[in-house]
């Protein structure tokens, strides 16, 4: 069954982060300030999440 | 001749991909970096006594290709550092190569982790969106009962199910974590027992295990799109497939060997098991009983197919 919790994340490791390439950078801080993302940001969001990247509520 | 030819194909058929990169100057240009970072990479890879490493057989086995690299893996040929890009596509390009010239000695050393999270993100990069939707677009993509057998997190199925609404989007994905990504992230993803209609998610490490509930599906397309490389066993694979869905048409896209290789070094370092020349995937294709219907790029920027 479908789970879409609001996402509420924050960077959990800075140095994976700072890996990423600079316009996927900005997306994710642009996604971050707004959680009225579409699936596909969200997907992106969630995987980066499991990667340890970022940590979500 | 073929560059030529593919120049031609880009112009006609491609003119969203061209117009993101800057247009086809733009687009060279930002291939060149591929070539210029493969070089240097090659040369690390080399210093570092690590020539066994699968990067580093991608980067020869293309290097060797395009005349960088001798027999022997030494530099023979060198490129001049080309000019930054100036279209916003093509831009993003080259800030995958730095951000996976990065990680290059992480990825040298065994670290798989930070090509892993770097090929995640590659797949929402607005270039790799632009390639795989112009190429669905120019192959006359119809969208309507897909099978994509590898969904390697399901970037594909979440925008391709948004653009084409299609009536089944159907994948498998080997592990636990990527799939309950999938379902919290887009509506309509159904895992295991699959009704026939929405996205559905099959558990598993290849399209062979579950080529009986694959073969109720009635699909019509199955999307290629840089998967040959990441399969265990392609022809097997590609049998089962076949004989689960005899009617459909394979799209397939993908960098190969004449491609460029920078690329194909990252898709290595991120898991992928084998580099195909262009010869080698029509083999593959060709093996299963499958024949071209239509040819859109030989090899720049890469290889694009549909078979039936």
């Amino acid at each position: 069954m479908l789970n879409r919790r609001p996402l509420d994340c924050d960077i959990a490791d800075p140095e994976k982060f700072s890996a990423l390439p600079e316009d996927i950078q900005q997306k994710v801080l642009e996604a971050l300030k707004c959680p009225c993302v579409d699936a596909s940001t969200r997907l992106l969001l969630l995987r980066l999440e499991r990667m340890g990247v970022l940590k979500c509520l | 001749m073929s560059s030529l030819l593919d120049a031609l194909s880009m112009l006609r058929r491609f003119r969203g991909y061209l117009a993101g990169a800057g247009g086809i100057s733009d687009m060279i240009n930002a291939l060149r970096w591929s070539v210029w970072y493969a070089v240097k990479w090659w040369e690390e890879a080399k210093a570092a006594g690590k020539v066994d490493a699968p990067v580093a057989r991608a980067l020869y086995r293309s290097l060797l290709h395009h005349g960088y690299v001798d027999e022997e893996g030494d530099v023979v040929k060198r490129p001049r550092t080309p000019g930054t890009p100036r279209g916003p596509y093509a831009q993003e390009w080259l800030a995958l190569h730095r951000s996976f010239d990065a990680i290059f000695r992480k990825v040298l050393e065994g670290d798989s982790e930070a090509a892993r999270i770097l090929f995640e993100a590659m797949q929402a990069q607005g270039w790799y969106k632009l390639w795989r939707d112009d190429f669905l677009k120019a192959a006359g993509f119809r969208g309507r009962r897909i099978f994509e057998p590898r969904m390697r997190g399901g970037h594909n199925a979440v925008d391709i199910y948004a653009e084409y609404a299609p009536e089944l989007y159907a994948g498998y994905e080997a592990d636990e974590a990527s799939v309950e990504a999938l379902l919290e992230a887009a509506p309509n993803v159904v895992v295991g027992d699959c009704p026939g209609s929405g996205i559905c998610v099959f558990k598993a490490a290849t399209a062979c295990e579950l080529a009986d509930s694959l073969a109720k599906l009635a699909v019509e397309e199955v999307l290629l799109f840089n998967a040959l490389q990441w399969m265990e066993d392609p022809v097997g694979e590609l049998a089962c497939i076949k004989r689960a869905a005899p009617k459909a048409v394979f799209y397939v896209g993908q960098p190969v060997v004449e491609t460029m290789p920078g690329f194909l070094a990252i898709n290595a370092a991120a898991g992928a098991l084998r580099v195909f020349s262009r010869d080698e995937v029509e083999g593959l294709l060709e093996a299963v009983g499958l024949k071209r219907r239509r040819l859109l790029l030989r090899e720049i920027p890469f290889y694009a197919s549909v078979w039936a």
